[in-house]
C-alpha cells in the first residue's frame, strides 16, 4: 500500500469511497453543491489524521460526513447566521484520538450485537447492511412482503441501538 | 431550544448501566420513531411529504435530531462490517471458525432459504461453497472475465463488479465503474443491479456506467435491455424502460436525464484503450479523463472548461493527452512537483513568461 506522499491514504479512501460519499450527502443534503462542500470538509478532517491511528477509515469517513451533515443543516434553519451559538455548538474538534478509538470499540461492540441478534431480525439486516440488498430484493428473496422486511429492518435498529445503551454506550465516535 | 443535539449530539444518553438504560431519560417511542426514520431516508428517493414529515419530526422535539444521528451512525457503521469482509475476501482471509460458527444462520428454515439467497453464503464462507465472486480493476486499467455461466464482462477503469451465482438467474451488481457484458444464452434471466435499479438482458451487448456523480448510463450494442428503477418501498417501479440496439440512457437517483438516444461503438471506445470527445466543453472531458489517472486534474478557468474539445484520446496516458489538446486550446498543463496534480491554465499570448513548458 502506498505509503509515499504522493498517494497519500486520504486519497487512496477518496478513491475507493469518494463515489459512495458523494451519494450518502447528495440524498442526505439533496443539493449536490452542499454535499461537495461536506464532502470536502470531510476530507479536510480526514487529512489532520495520522494513517496509523486510523482503522476503520470507511467507517470514520461516512462519520465525519454525517457529522458535518448535519450541522451543514442546522446552519440552514438558522439561516445564514453560521456563528450563531447554536451552530457554533456543534463540535469540531470530532477526531480526537480517544473519539477514534471510541469509533473502533463501537463497531466491534455492534457485530457483538448484530450475532446476538435473533435469526429473523439479523438475516434481513445483514442482506441490506452488508449484501447491500434494496428492502424489495430481500422480500423478493425471501418471500416476505417489503412492509414486512422494512419492519425487521426497524425492530432490528432498534435492538442495536438498544444493545449499545445496555452496554453503557451511548455515543459512537466522532 | 436545538442547541442540545449540537455541543452534546452524541450524548443522547449517559447510560451508566443497565439500571439506568432500563429506566433511561430516552423513550422507547423515540427510539422506534428515529430507526424508522434512518430506514425511510436511507433509500435513494424519498417522497417529498415524507421529507417535510421528517422535519417536523425533527423539530417536535431537540431529543429527536440527537436520537437520528446516533442511529444514523449505527447504520453507517453496520455498513462498515461489509468493507472488513471485502478487505478480508480481497487478502483471500477467512474468518475464524469460531466466528463463523457464532454467525451462521440457525434453524433448518432459515438455512433452507438462505441456500437460495445470493452471496450470503459468500460472507465469509459460512456455507461450503462460496456463490460470490468480485471482480475488480485499478485506474486505467481494463479487465477481461469470463463468468461461470460463460457470459463475458469487460471491466473498465475503477471498477468493482459481484457476481452471484444462483440456480435461477444470473445477477451481477456493479458498485462501481463500467462494465461490458457479452452475454451467453442460457435460458436464465441475465441482470445487473445497483441501488434500486435492476437492468435486465433481453439481448446480448450492453454497457453499464455507474459514473462518481451517482447518473448511470446505460448502453445497448445488440439486442435490448429492461431498465428498471424502483421506489424505495419497493412496491412499484418508478419506471421503466427498454433500450433497444444502438441505444443509450442516463438517469439519476429517480428520473431520467438523458431520454434514448442513440449510440454507437465510439461510446464503448474504452474497450480498445481509448475515448472519443465530439465537440464537448474541457470540463466534461476532463470529467471524462479524470477517470484513468489518479492524479487529480482541475482547471483553474471557467472559460476554459467551455471550451469545445473533439478527438480520440488514449486512456494510458493522460497527461499525453492533455497536452496534446494544449496544441489547439489556449492553456498551460501544469504538473505539481510532489503530488503530480496536474492544474489547466490559460494561456496568455501577451505574456510569455506565463509560458510553462
Amino acid at each position: 500500500m502506498g505509503t509515499d506522499d504522493s498517494d497519500s491514504w486520504v486519497s487512496q479512501v477518496h478513491r475507493s469511497y469518494g463515489a459512495e460519499l458523494k451519494r450518502f450527502l447528495t440524498r442526505r443534503l439533496r443539493d449536490r453543491a452542499a454535499a461537495e462542500d461536506v464532502a470536502q470538509e470531510t476530507y479536510l478532517h480526514l487529512h489532520r489524521l495520522e494513517q496509523a491511528q486510523v482503522r476503520h477509515p470507511r467507517a470514520l469517513l461516512f462519520v465525519i460526513a454525517s457529522h458535518l451533515a448535519a450541522r451543514y443543516r442546522k446552519r440552514g434553519e438558522i439561516h445564514g447566521a453560521d456563528d450563531s451559538a447554536e451552530a457554533a455548538a456543534v463540535p469540531d474538534s470530532a477526531l480526537s484520538p480517544e473519539r477514534i478509538a471510541e469509533l473502533d470499540d463501537a463497531i466491534r461492540v455492534l457485530e457483538e450485537i448484530v450475532e446476538a441478534m435473533p435469526d429473523q431480525l439479523r438475516m434481513v439486516w445483514v442482506l441490506r447492511r452488508v449484501e447491500d440488498l434494496s428492502p424489495a430484493q430481500i422480500a423478493e428473496q425471501l418471500g416476505l412482503s417489503v412492509k414486512a422486511v422494512n419492519r425487521r429492518l426497524e425492530r432490528a435498529m432498534v435492538y442495536c441501538r438498544e444493545g449499545l445503551l445496555k452496554r453503557g454506550i451511548d455515543r459512537l465516535g466522532a | 431550544m436545538m442547541a442540545d443535539c449540537g455541543g452534546n449530539s452524541m450524548g443522547v444518553n449517559r447510560a451508566g448501566s443497565r439500571a439506568t438504560a432500563k429506566r433511561s431519560r430516552l423513550p422507547r417511542r423515540i427510539i422506534k420513531e428515529a430507526a424508522h426514520w434512518v430506514l425511510l431516508l436511507s433509500s435513494d428517493d424519498v417522497r417529498a411529504e415524507d421529507r417535510q414529515r421528517f422535519e417536523e419530526w425533527l423539530r417536535a422535539d431537540p431529543r429527536h435530531a440527537a436520537e437520528f444521528q446516533v442511529q444514523e451512525k449505527i447504520w453507517l457503521l453496520a455498513g462498515e462490517l461489509r468493507a472488513d469482509v471485502h478487505a478480508r475476501r480481497r487478502e483471500g482471509e477467512r474468518l475464524n471458525p469460531e466466528r463463523r460458527v457464532r454467525w451462521v444462520w440457525a434453524g433448518a428454515g432459515l438455512v433452507a432459504a438462505s441456500a437460495a439467497l445470493i452471496g450470503v453464503a459468500w460472507i465469509a464462507g459460512w456455507l461450503p461453497s462460496a456463490q460470490t465472486t468480485e471482480y475488480a480493476t485499478r485506474t486505467a486499467e481494463t479487465r477481461t472475465v469470463r463468468l461461470p455461466d460463460g457470459s463475458v464482462a469487460v471491466l473498465n477503469t475503477r471498477t468493482r463488479l459481484q457476481w452471484f451465482r444462483t440456480e435461477r438467474e444470473r445477477r451481477g451488481r456493479l458498485l462501481d465503474g463500467e462494465a461490458f457484458f457479452r452475454v451467453a444464452h442460457d435460458g436464465r434471466p441475465f441482470r445487473v443491479v445497483m441501488d434500486q435499479a435492476t437492468i435486465e438482458a433481453v439481448g446480448t451487448q450492453f454497457d453499464v456506467y455507474r459514473k462518481a456523480d451517482g447518473r448511470v448510463r446505460v448502453t445497448v450494442l445488440e439486442g435490448a435491455v429492461q431498465v428498471t428503477l424502483r421506489g424505495a418501498d419497493g412496491a412499484h417501479p418508478i419506471w421503466e424502460r427498454r433500450i433497444e440496439a444502438h441505444q443509450q440512457i442516463e438517469y439519476e437517483h429517480s428520473r431520467i436525464v438523458d431520454n434514448v438516444r442513440r449510440a454507437t461503438d465510439e461510446d464503448l471506445l474504452w474497450r480498445q484503450g481509448t475515448v472519443s470527445f465530439q465537440q464537448q466543453p474541457l470540463g466534461q472531458v476532463v470529467d471524462e479523463l479524470q477517470r484513468y489517472t489518479d492524479r487529480p486534474i482541475s482547471i483553474t478557468d471557467p472559460e476554459l472548461a467551455r471550451i469545445a474539445v473533439g478527438g480520440v484520446y488514449s486512456t494510458q496516458d493522460i497527461r499525453a493527452d492533455l497536452e496534446r489538446i494544449a496544441r489547439f486550446v489556449p492553456m498551460v498543463v501544469v504538473v505539481q512537483e510532489h503530488e503530480g496534480a496536474i492544474t489547466l491554465q490559460p494561456r496568455q499570448p501577451e505574456s510569455p513568461s506565463d509560458q510553462q513548458r
